[in-house]
């Protein structure tokens, strides 16, 4: 799995279409459904998959197209979130290492919060106006870890029937690992 | 624990190091042609999300808050040809550039839209964005080559200096509530708003000009132990499916 990264224009090529799809989401979906973050649940479950720290790169591709069409000055969404998903791999070597849905559902929900939290503080270093905006980050953080988190839970029960890797035990990987 | 730290500190780098070439322009071939792409493919999103049913509802919105405001706005012209006179304005046109929306919503910090105009089209920051013929939409709060972002009046950092078409011609803060309704504050309470009130903007901010009309007060809330009262806002049209815009350059 980890030799993943191998097939590199696959995952460039994932970048358009994950952007798009995120897109789709947004506009045509009702709400709540339209909150899926379907950027985040491409970063989880690449982690998840490829067990790369190559992941945090790529969401640097993905976050960078996604930045063109933010509010802010340009680098502040796309900061946030390559730092988020390197605290998101960390997180998940270290101590979320389990194979589960409700795993990567947690996974998601982390990613979503540090997100959020380095967006504030990197709007408040840039002196952007700050009214409201802590107010309006929370707000909807709520919505949309929940509809993203159940939308994880779902992708991943359904890999999990094609992808043997998802349903190894975390003491049979701690074997392996010891192995090799 | 070291390599964790070196790891960081170059992706901090390659960071810092993007936001300087983007800066400098050294990216705008790549992003350039990149974004021929997504912005076409973007457009055609949009454009497939809004169905006629909703450009039609929009239209005839438009259509009958047009004529009801009609002839409030020509009252409004003949008193301001006159103070112009009296004061010896010079009569400034505002000259208007249409532009196609290709997006909404995309940012998680915000209620937007995006157009298909940017720098190259002499747009700039905090211009107004209209719909129809003066129904102001929101204003511009970043602007790329090709492309710009509007804020909606809707948006929670939405803050434009407003007018009531009341008898004393209160002026107030129209100001956005998380992407769901709009409000207008800083009201003072001796002053009389009712249900039906035109608001339009007051002129008194910079690039924004007078009469652009804002909404309808749908509801007022007065509260004797404030200050100032608050009206909830109607808008001319469903911020959310809307097309085509118009921005202003004063």
């Amino acid at each position: 799995m980890k030799h993943s990264f191998i097939f590199l224009p696959l995952w460039l090529l994932a970048v358009p279409l994950l952007f798009f799809l995120h897109v789709a989401v947004i506009i045509f979906l009702p709400y709540p459904f339209s909150e899926i973050n379907v950027l985040a649940t491409a970063v989880v479950m690449a982690v998840i998959i490829t067990e790369s720290g190559a992941v945090v790169w790529w969401t640097f591709c993905l976050f960078y197209l996604f930045d063109w069409y933010t509010v802010g000055p340009f680098g502040l969404v796309l900061s946030a979130a390559v730092l988020a998903a390197l605290v998101l791999f960390w997180l998940y070597r270290g101590i979320l290492s389990n194979r589960e849905f409700w795993s990567a559902a947690i996974l998601v929900a982390v990613f979503l919060i540090f997100f959020r939290i380095f967006s504030a503080g990197f709007f408040w270093l840039r002196a952007v106006d700050q009214s409201g905006l802590i107010a309006s980050l929370f707000r909807s953080v709520t919505v949309e870890i929940f509809v993203t988190a159940s939308f994880v839970s779902v992708w991943y029960l359904l890999l999990a029937r094609f992808l043997p890797s998802l349903k190894v035990t975390h003491a049979k990987r701690m074997n392996l690992y010891a192995k090799n | 624990m070291r390599r964790r730290l070196v790891t960081a500190l170059m992706i901090i780098a390659v960071l810092l190091l993007l936001i300087f070439l983007r800066k400098y322009g050294y990216l705008n071939f790549f992003e350039s042609t990149v974004r021929l792409v997504t912005d076409t493919v973007l457009k055609k999103m949009y454009q497939a999300s809004i169905t006629a049913e909703m450009v039609e509802k929009n239209n005839s919105v438009e259509l009958t808050a047009c004529i009801a405001e009609d002839t409030k706005i020509r009252l409004l012209e003949e008193e301001n040809t006159n103070l112009r006179d009296q004061l010896k304005f010079s009569e400034k046109n505002n000259v208007s550039l249409g532009a196609d929306v290709i997006g909404r919503d995309l940012d998680p910090l915000g209620t937007t839209l995006i157009i298909n105009r940017g720098v190259s089209d002499r747009v700039a920051i905090n211009q107004p964005v209209i719909l129809g013929n003066g129904f102001l939409i929101g204003k511009i709060v970043r602007v790329e080559a090709h492309t710009a972002v509007v804020r909606l009046l809707s948006d929670y950092q939405s803050k434009v200096a407003a007018t009531v078409m009341n008898r004393e011609k209160s002026l107030g803060l129209v100001i956005g509530g998380y992407g769901l309704t709009i409000k207008l504050d800083l009201i003072p309470q001796n002053e009389v708003i009712q249900p039906g009130d035109v608001i339009i903007t007051s002129g008194l901010e910079a690039g924004i000009p007078r009469g652009l009309v804002i909404g309808m007060v749908e509801v007022v809330e007065k509260k004797p132990q404030e200050p100032f009262q608050q009206a909830v806002l109607k808008t001319s049209a469903d911020l959310h499916n809307i097309s085509v815009v118009s921005i202003i350059f004063n």
